[in-house]
C-alpha cells in the first residue's frame, strides 16, 4: 500500500515536470503557432519547452542579488512538486487528507510568493515594478479560487480534495457549482501567468518583470515552476468540476484526466491569441466582477444545501 | 495669398527690419532679418499668418563664392545663416525665416518660447554649428555623443568629415535628477519593443508616470556631413535611401524633388508616376509594418504574425518592380532609373488586390476588437493645441485634428494628379492615430490602382532629364508624406557640382518630442504604445554626423561589468 503511494506521488512529480512543458508546447506550436499566427511554429514541434529549459540550464549565471535570490526559484519549484502531490490525477490525491486543499492552496500561493522574493532580492526598478504587479494579482487572483472552492466545499460539506471529485462525480453539477465554475474558469490565464493577463511579466513593459533579472539555470527553474503550476492549477481545476470519467480503472482515469488537462492549455492558448494584454487597473476590476459572482456562487450553495 | 502678396504684407508690417524679401522658387519665399529681430518676425508668422513651424537649417557659407539664392539681394553672404523653415499649409507655400549671423560668434535668440517645437531643431544648430541659442530652455547635448569634444561643431566646413576625435568611455549623459518621490524607470537604451536605441527615463510613482526625460541620438552615421563634403549630386540619391530601412525610396524622393525644385525642373511626368507608386507602396507595407509592432507592443501577437504575413507580398512586388526588396536605388536627380513596363501592370494590380482583400479583413477585425478598444482609446492623448504647439506630423497629427498632409498640401512627385485623401479623427489618443492608420492603408492602395491607370494612359518614354552641371546657390526643398509623417530635405547648391548643405528632417524627430505630453500622468503599461504609436524611427531621426563605433556613446560591455565587484 505504501509502495503504491509512494509509486503514485512519484508519478506525478514527473507528470508535473513533463506533461506541464509538453502541453505547453503543444498549445504554442499547434495553436498559437500554426492556427493563430499563419506559421510554422518550431521546429522541434511540442518538444521546444524542453530545449528552452535544457539550453537555460547549461547557461552561465548572470544574475545579480544575494542568497535569496538564489534560493528562491528552489523554493519555488519545491512549492511546485509538493502541490503536485496533493492534485487529483486518477481519482482521489495519493496523499489526500481532510484539509488538503489549504495545503494545497498554501503550497500555489508560495509559488506566487517565491517569485515576488526573487525579485525583490533582485532590487531593479523592472523587478520591483513586476514585483509589486504580481502582489496585486496575488491578493486577488488566488481569493477569486478560493472564494469559487468555498461554494465546492460548502455543498459537499468537506475539505478534502478526494470528497469532492465523488461528491461531483455522484450528484452532478448543481446552479451553484455552475456558477463557481466561471470565475475560476476565466480568472485561469492569469494563474497561467498569460495574455491578457501577464501584467507582471509584461515583456514589452517591464522586461520579464519578476524575472528580468534571473538568468540561466534560475530562470529555468522559474520558467519549469511556471510550467508545472499551470499543470496543477489545471488539474485541479478539471478534476473538481468535470471529474468524468470518474472509473475504478485508475490508468484510464489518468489518461482522461490528462487529455481534460490538454484541453485546459488549448484553450489558454486561444485565449492567449486571441487577446492584448490589459493594463493592470483593467485586470484588477475584471477580477472584482469575478470575485462577485463567485459570492453570488456562495450564496446559491447556502439557499440549495 | 501668393508668394508676392505674402513679401508685401510682410514687407508693410516691419518695414526696415527686413534686410531681404523673395520668392526665390514658385511657392518658395525668403525673408532675411538681423538675428534679434527673429522672434518678433516668428510671432507674427506664427500668430498673424498661421505658420506651421517645420525644420532649422544652419548652414556654414564662410567659403561660400556665390549668393543664396534665398537672400540675393544681400550678395555673397560669408558667414553662418540659419533659417527656420515654416509651412503655409493653405497657400501650398513655404516661408523661411533667415537670419545671418556673426561669423566670428554667431548667435541667435531662441525661438522655443514661441514655436515649442523648435527646441531641437535650435538645439541641432548649436550642436552642430556652434551657434549660441539664447535663452534656449534646454541647453544640454541633444545629437552629439556625450564624450564629443567641446568646441568641435562638426557641421563647420573647418572640421573634415573623417574627423574621429579620442573615445572617452567615461563620458555619461547628462540626465535631469527624478522628482521628489517618485523612482526611474529606464526605457532604453536597449529596450525590447524599441528596435533601435534611444533612452527614456520615466520618473515614475507607483504606476503612474509623473515626467521623462530624453536622450537618444545614438544612431548618427555622418550622412549629412558625407552628403555635402565627399558625394555628388547623383550619388546622394542612395546615401539618402539609406538614412532609413522603412522610408528609404520617401528620402531618395525627397532629396531629388529638393534639387529638382532648386534647379525648377520637374522630373518626366512618368517618372513621378513612377514614384507616386513606389511611394504609395512603401506606405502600405509601412503601415502593416506597425500595425504588426503596435499588436505586439500591447502582447497581441497574432496581429503582429498576420499583418507581417500580409505585408510580406509588398516585398516581393517591390522586388519585383525594381529589382530589391527595400533601398530600390530607383530616384537620380532628374527621373527614374527604370520603368515600370506595361507587361508589369497586371501582376501589380493583382498583388494589390489580394493585400486589399487581406488588409480589410484584418482592419475590419482590429477594428471591431473591443479588447483593443480597452487598450487604446483615451491612452497616449495628445491635444489638439498640444498637436500644433509642438508641430507634430503625419499620422500623429491627423490623429489629433490637425488636417495637414504633404501630399495635398505641398504636393510633389504625381499628387497633383493622383490625388490622396486626409484621413482625419480629432481624439488625439492612440486609437485615434490607429484609425488613421488603416484608412490611409487602404486609400494608398487605391492610390497604386489610380499610379497604374495613369501609367497606362501615357506612352512609355523619357523616364529621366539630364543633368547638367548645377549652378552654386540654388537652394530648394521638399516635403514629402511618409508613413511617419512628413520628412523635409533642404538642400543649398555649391561650387565643383557638390552640395553645400543638406539637411534631412525625419517625422519622428518633431513627433518624439510630443512623448512627454502624451505620457503624462499615464500609466506605466500604456507608455511603450504611446511611444509606438507615432511609429518612431530613431534611425531617420539621427541621421547626421561623424560617430563611428569607436568614438561614439555605444560601450563594449565586458564581462566584468556584469558582474558586481563583491561577486566576481
Amino acid at each position: 500500500m505504501i509502495g503504491t503511494m509512494i509509486g503514485i506521488g512519484a508519478l506525478q512529480i514527473v507528470l508535473c515536470l513533463v506533461a506541464g512543458p509538453f502541453f505547453e508546447g503543444i498549445s504554442r506550436k499547434y495553436v498559437r503557432a500554426r492556427i493563430a499566427h499563419g506559421r510554422v511554429g518550431p521546429l522541434t514541434g511540442a518538444m521546444q519547452p524542453f530545449w528552452d529549459l535544457a539550453k537555460l540550464l547549461g547557461k552561465e549565471d548572470l544574475s545579480i542579488g544575494g542568497p535569496l535570490q538564489r534560493i528562491a526559484p528552489v523554493l519555488c519549484m519545491g512549492a511546485v512538486l509538493t502541490a503536485s502531490l496533493l492534485i487529483p490525477l486518477g481519482g482521489a490525491p495519493p496523499f489526500g487528507f481532510a484539509g488538503d486543499f489549504i495545503v494545497l492552496l498554501y503550497f500555489l500561493t508560495m509559488i506566487s510568493v517565491m517569485i515576488v522574493l526573487g525579485a525583490a532580492a533582485s532590487g531593479t526598478s523592472y523587478t520591483m515594478g513586476g514585483a509589486l504587479r504580481e502582489v496585486m494579482g496575488l491578493l486577488i487572483v488566488d481569493l477569486v479560487m478560493a472564494v469559487s472552492f468555498i461554494t465546492v466545499m460548502i455543498n459537499t460539506r468537506s475539505l478534502r480534495i478526494g470528497d469532492w471529485i465523488e461528491w461531483e462525480a455522484a450528484y452532478g453539477p448543481n446552479i451553484s457549482m455552475i456558477l463557481a465554475l466561471i470565475p475560476i474558469l476565466l480568472v485561469m490565464p492569469a494563474q497561467f501567468g498569460k495574455v491578457p493577463f501577464d501584467t507582471p511579466e509584461a515583456e514589452q513593459e517591464l522586461m520579464g518583470g519578476p524575472l528580468a533579472e534571473m538568468s540561466g539555470p534560475k530562470l529555468a527553474l522559474y520558467k519549469w515552476a511556471i510550467y508545472g503550476k499551470q499543470f496543477v492549477i489545471a488539474a485541479l481545476f478539471v478534476q473538481v468540476f468535470f471529474p468524468w470519467p470518474l472509473t475504478p480503472i485508475w490508468p484510464l482515469n489518468l489518461v482522461a484526466a490528462l487529455v481534460k488537462i490538454l484541453v485546459v492549455f488549448i484553450l489558454m492558448g486561444v485565449v492567449e491569441a486571441l487577446m492584448p494584454r490589459l493594463r493592470i487597473d483593467q485586470s484588477l476590476k475584471y477580477y472584482a466582477t469575478l470575485f462577485v459572482i463567485g459570492a453570488m456562487a456562495i450564496v446559491m450553495a447556502y439557499l440549495t444545501a | 495669398m501668393t508668394g508676392q502678396e505674402l513679401i508685401h504684407r510682410i514687407r508693410g508690417g516691419f518695414g526696415e527690419k527686413i534686410l531681404d524679401a523673395r520668392e526665390a522658387r514658385p511657392a518658395q519665399v525668403y525673408v532675411t532679418v538681423a538675428p534679434e529681430n527673429v522672434p518678433q518676425l516668428a510671432r507674427s508668422f506664427v500668430h498673424e499668418l498661421g505658420a506651421r513651424f517645420i525644420v532649422t537649417v544652419g548652414a556654414d557659407t564662410r567659403r561660400m563664392n556665390a549668393p543664396m539664392i534665398g537672400s540675393e539681394g544681400l550678395g555673397v553672404v560669408r558667414s553662418f545663416v540659419a533659417s527656420h523653415i515654416f509651412s503655409l499649409d493653405a497657400d501650398q507655400t513655404f516661408l523661411t525665416l533667415r537670419a545671418i549671423l556673426d561669423p566670428e560668434n554667431p548667435r541667435i535668440p531662441s525661438i522655443t518660447g514661441i514655436v515649442p517645437g523648435a527646441k531641437w531643431a535650435e538645439a541641432e544648430i548649436h550642436d552642430l554649428l556652434g551657434v549660441d541659442i539664447d535663452d534656449h530652455p534646454d541647453p544640454r547635448r541633444l545629437v552629439l555623443p556625450d564624450d564629443w569634444p567641446e568646441g568641435i561643431y562638426p557641421l563647420r566646413k573647418d572640421v573634415p568629415y573623417n574627423l574621429r576625435p579620442e573615445p572617452d568611455t567615461s563620458a555619461r549623459p547628462k540626465m535631469r535628477e527624478a522628482p521628489e518621490g517618485t523612482t526611474v524607470l529606464p526605457i532604453g537604451p536597449f529596450y525590447p519593443v524599441l528596435e533601435e536605441p534611444a533612452y527614456f527615463r520615466l520618473f515614475v510613482r507607483g504606476e503612474t508616470v509623473v515626467d521623462c526625460d530624453y536622450r537618444g541620438f545614438y544612431n548618427h552615421r555622418g550622412i549629412e556631413k558625407l552628403g555635402d563634403s565627399t558625394l555628388s549630386y547623383n550619388q546622394v540619391p542612395f546615401l539618402a535611401e539609406r538614412i532609413c530601412g522603412i522610408c528609404g525610396f520617401i528620402h531618395s524622393t525627397c532629396y531629388v524633388e529638393a534639387i529638382e525644385k532648386a534647379l525648377g525642373e520637374r522630373a518626366p511626368r512618368r517618372a513621378r508616376i513612377v514614384r507616386t507608386l513606389l511611394l504609395e507602396i512603401e506606405r502600405i507595407h509601412s503601415h502593416l509594418l506597425w500595425l504588426g509592432i503596435a499588436g505586439h507592443i500591447i502582447g497581441f501577437e497574432t496581429i503582429l504574425m498576420q499583418s507581417w504575413r500580409i505585408r510580406e507580398p509588398v516585398m516581393w512586388l517591390c522586388e519585383y518592380i525594381t529589382g530589391h526588396r527595400k533601398t530600390y536605388g530607383m530616384n537620380i536627380v532628374g527621373g527614374v532609373r527604370k520603368d515600370i513596363e506595361a507587361s508589369m501592370y497586371q501582376p501589380i494590380l493583382d498583388c494589390v488586390a489580394k493585400i486589399e482583400t487581406e488588409s480589410i479583413a484584418v482592419v475590419k477585425a482590429v477594428a471591431n476588437d473591443s479588447s483593443l478598444h480597452a487598450r487604446l482609446r483615451g491612452a497616449g492623448v495628445l491635444t489638439n493645441a498640444d498637436a500644433k504647439a509642438i508641430c507634430v506630423v503625419g499620422p500623429t497629427a491627423r490623429g489629433s485634428g490637425v488636417a495637414i498632409d504633404a501630399r495635398v498640401d505641398h504636393p510633389y512627385a504625381a499628387y497633383d494628379e493622383i490625388v490622396a485623401k486626409k484621413m482625419v479623427h480629432t481624439e488625439g489618443d492612440i486609437w485615434a492615430r490607429t484609425l488613421v492608420r488603416l484608412e490611409e492603408l487602404l486609400d494608398s492602395i487605391r492610390l497604386v490602382r489610380e499610379s497604374i491607370r495613369a501609367l497606362a494612359a501615357i506612352p512609355e518614354g523619357a523616364i529621366a532629364n539630364t543633368l547638367e552641371s548645377i549652378p552654386a546657390g540654388l537652394e530648394g526643398m521638399c516635403v514629402v508624406e511618409a508613413p511617419r509623417g512628413e520628412a523635409i530635405h533642404y538642400v543649398l547648391t555649391g561650387a565643383d557640382n557638390k552640395l553645400e548643405r543638406w539637411r534631412v528632417r525625419a517625422p519622428t524627430y518633431p513627433n518624439l518630442q510630443a512623448v512627454p505630453v502624451m505620457i503624462r500622468d499615464a500609466q506605466v503599461a500604456d507608455v511603450p504604445i504611446s511611444i509606438g504609436s507615432f511609429d518612431p524611427c530613431f534611425s531617420c531621426t539621427e541621421r547626421m554626423e561623424v560617430v563611428d563605433l569607436d568614438s561614439g556613446n555605444v560601450k563594449v560591455i565586458r564581462s566584468a561589468d556584469l558582474i558586481p565587484p563583491e561577486a566576481s
